[in-house]
């Protein structure tokens, strides 16, 4: 309990380090007026898109807009690297809506496009949007500051992750992306580097189903046994199921989990 | 206890003689209040009064009640804005007495009517008292109300029950010209006609049937009128049921007639309901549903018997479920038994063999029947619906056979099977099973 103080403390202290850095920015986009901003930022290597509602990692699309699916018919839409495109309705100085793309533009006559930005000053304002945020908008942000290059948003993650007030897309969103970081810490790879999580004999399926079957069982139970397997098991595909689960668990002790399991790295 | 006796059993029991000249007494002693006005109509001392007003009245031989929130009467008891069909203990604290109607009064016109059997309990709001008045002005008074335009539908609703259980009036009559007038609201209709039917008196048969055949009536009614008929005493409605199942003029309605054949205990009612299955120029919807009442039947084993042997002479594997339905539920070993045959018999379409399995997993089969039959059965469909069965039983013994198959299965597929439903399971010996498996 008292690591989750610490980590809860961190996190609160480098929310508002990152929030004072990231005043600039929201001056800027406080500066638009209502309306609809646009900014660019550098992606993370292995992110991809298609300008639209596609954003694709290591090979999987993550996101898709399914409406954009039938313009292209029988084709997949391409997936090209680039850079964070974020776009963000604004009504009364606070963020009504956002939608976070990779590549693409959006030249509309009323959006007001800021250009290219830092991609940790944008990471910094997403943070602290993500945090006052309801809804969509939080988990668009947390997207988006995740996606952003060079850029440690998991300890600003952890205090969203463990707020019980907070909007549970928002909350969802952050123990989703710290799962995905904690597997990459674990597996020793990037986030968004390719993964071969998918089971490929009927041994792997089994325990691979046993994962889930625990992620089922009651909390006091299935979570246990879950950080027992992303602790200590030796495949690390099972370790990488272990903590997807445990993200999609809400539970306190995996999010204890991510943060001593990433600590200071940036996977 | 037979489904008659269900629908039937009386309500007055407990001390019976006794509260009835109890109450007997009181009425005796309440007469002597009402005399000063005896020249006065009842409607118009009730429009006199500005707030609650209550009059009491004899009430008929087999009703009772316990003053606040029972009534009962022959075969229906009612608690307060609900109808149960069973007594219990209710049957104890039934006990004879007049019938006591409180009225809500706001500028002279009634706004609620409340009834009650025997003496109430203490009364939260001012009442003006009415005293007794005789059975033929109340029952004037209150289908006046339920004839009404001046009050809501509801008043007029709520008239109908105390007028119906006052003592030595003939009330079908009126109450089935209720019940015709489409005029009044629907809700008035079909109290009127419940009552009608209720009461006892002779003469309801046709206009009930009347109206059940009336194809230029309301839906809603007409199978109100067919639930009458099914209620009327002595099944006196029986022979009209089965004249609506077997003329067929609207399947809807013939439908809701078999349905209610099959609640009784009619001789005539079961052997039509047997015809039904085995006429092939009965329709489907009226076939299912004989086949569906004749398998509620749980203490029949001719029924479940007669089930079974006209299984396979059914036209559609629908019909062929509900058989399975009803086996599952109400055949006992009997009816395990044969459902385990037909699970193993290959020349059965995969569809009935697993809703076989599926419906001997509701009965109380031991697990270790379906643990054994897990073995002999060799297709994988069928094995994965017997785990699904065995996922569905408390039993620990079921939690111990999806631990076996998810442990050394040789098909992974059912191992994956097995382990998903032992996740749905919340049983503290599943989460260290799931453990071990992942630690080798």
């Amino acid at each position: 309990m008292r690591s989750v103080v610490i980590v809860v403390g961190i996190g609160a202290a480098l929310a508002a380090a990152s929030a004072a850095r990231g005043q600039p920015l929201a001056r800027r986009v406080s500066a638009a007026g209502d309306g609809t901003v646009q900014m660019r930022f550098a992606s993370r290597d292995g992110v991809c898109g298609n300008g639209r509602g596609t954003i694709g990692t290591g090979g999987h699309a993550f996101f898709r807009d399914v409406s954009s699916s039938s313009d292209y018919g029988h084709w997949r839409p391409a997936c090209v690297p680039g850079p964070v495109r974020v776009v963000a309705v604004v009504r009364g100085g606070g963020v009504d809506r956002l939608r976070v793309f990779v590549g693409g533009n959006d030249s509309s006559a009323d959006v007001r496009d800021l250009g290219v930005v830092s991609a940790r000053e944008a990471a910094d304002y997403l943070l602290d949007v993500a945090r006052r945020g309801a809804g969509r908008v939080g988990e668009q942000a947390i997207l988006g500051a995740v996606l952003a290059d060079s850029v440690t948003p998991w300890p600003a993650l952890l205090p969203v992750a463990g707020n019980a007030s907070a909007p549970r897309a928002t909350r969802e969103s952050a123990a989703f992306w710290l799962s995905r970081a904690a597997a990459a810490v674990v597996n020793h790879r990037a986030l968004f580097e390719e993964d071969d999580d998918a089971p490929d004999s009927p041994r792997d399926e089994v325990r691979a189903q046993a994962i889930f079957a625990l992620s089922q069982q009651p909390r006091d139970e299935g979570v246990p046994a879950l950080i027992r397997v992303a602790r200590t098991n030796r495949d690390p595909a099972l370790r990488s199921r272990a903590l997807f689960w445990l993200g999609q668990s809400g539970d306190p002790r995996a999010i204890e989990l991510f943060a001593g399991i990433i600590g200071g790295a940036n996977p | 206890m037979t489904r008659s006796d269900l629908r039937r059993s009386g309500g007055c029991r407990a001390g019976e003689q006794v509260g009835r000249g109890l109450a007997l007494g009181a009425l005796g002693l309440l007469l002597v209040t009402p005399l000063a006005h005896a020249q006065e109509t009842l409607a118009r001392r009730v429009a006199a009064v500005a707030g609650d007003a209550e009059v009491r009245f004899a009430s008929r031989p087999d009703v009772c009640g316990d003053g606040a929130q029972m009534i009962s009467f022959r075969s229906f008891t009612m608690v307060r804005e609900m109808t149960i069909a069973g007594h219990g203990d209710w049957r104890e604290r039934c006990m004879p007495g007049p019938v006591r109607v409180r009225l809500s009064v706001a500028d002279g016109a009634v706004t609620r009517v409340h009834t009650y059997i025997g003496a109430g309990g203490g009364r939260s709001s001012p009442v003006t008292d009415l005293g007794v008045v005789g059975t033929r002005d109340a029952v004037e008074y209150l289908l006046g109300l339920a004839r009404g335009g001046s009050v809501g539908s509801r008043v007029a609703a709520d008239a109908i029950l105390p007028a119906a259980l006052a003592d030595s009036t003939t009330i079908s009559p009126a109450l089935v010209a209720l019940a015709r007038d489409r005029g009044r609201p629907m809700e008035v209709r079909k109290r009127a006609l419940f009552w009608a039917g209720e009461v006892g008196e002779p003469g309801v048969l046709e206009p009930v049937r009347a109206i059940a055949r009336d194809s230029t009536d309301e839906r809603t009614m007409r199978e109100h009128a067919v639930f009458v008929l099914s209620q009327l005493r002595d099944d006196g409605g029986v022979p009209a049921l089965i004249d609506i199942v077997r003329a067929n003029r609207d399947p809807w309605l013939a439908k809701k007639a078999t349905f209610w054949l099959g609640q009784s205990d009619a001789p005539q009612a079961h052997e039509t309901l047997r015809t039904l299955v085995t006429d092939p120029a009965v329709s489907e919807e009226v076939k299912g549903e004989a086949v569906f009442v004749l398998g509620q039947h749980e203490d029949d084993t001719e029924d479940q018997a007669f089930l079974r042997d006209h299984f396979d002479a059914l036209p559609s594997d629908r019909l062929r479920e509900r058989v399975l339905m009803g086996v599952g539920q109400n055949g006992g070993a009997e009816g395990a038994s044969w459902l385990f045959g037909v699970a193993r018999d290959d020349a059965r379409s995969l569809r009935v063999r697993k809703q076989a399995l599926f419906w001997a997993g509701q009965g109380d089969t031991p697990t270790s029947g379906f643990v054994d039959l897990y073995r002999q059965l060799h297709d994988r469909e069928l094995q994965k619906q017997v785990i699904f069965v065995l996922s569905q039983r408390a039993d620990s013994s079921a939690t111990d056979a999806l631990m076996d198959i998810a442990r050394s299965d040789g098909d992974h597929e059912l191992r994956k099977q097995a382990m998903f439903w032992l996740g749905q399971k919340d049983d503290p010996r599943v989460a260290k099973f799931l453990a071990s498996i992942l630690e080798h």
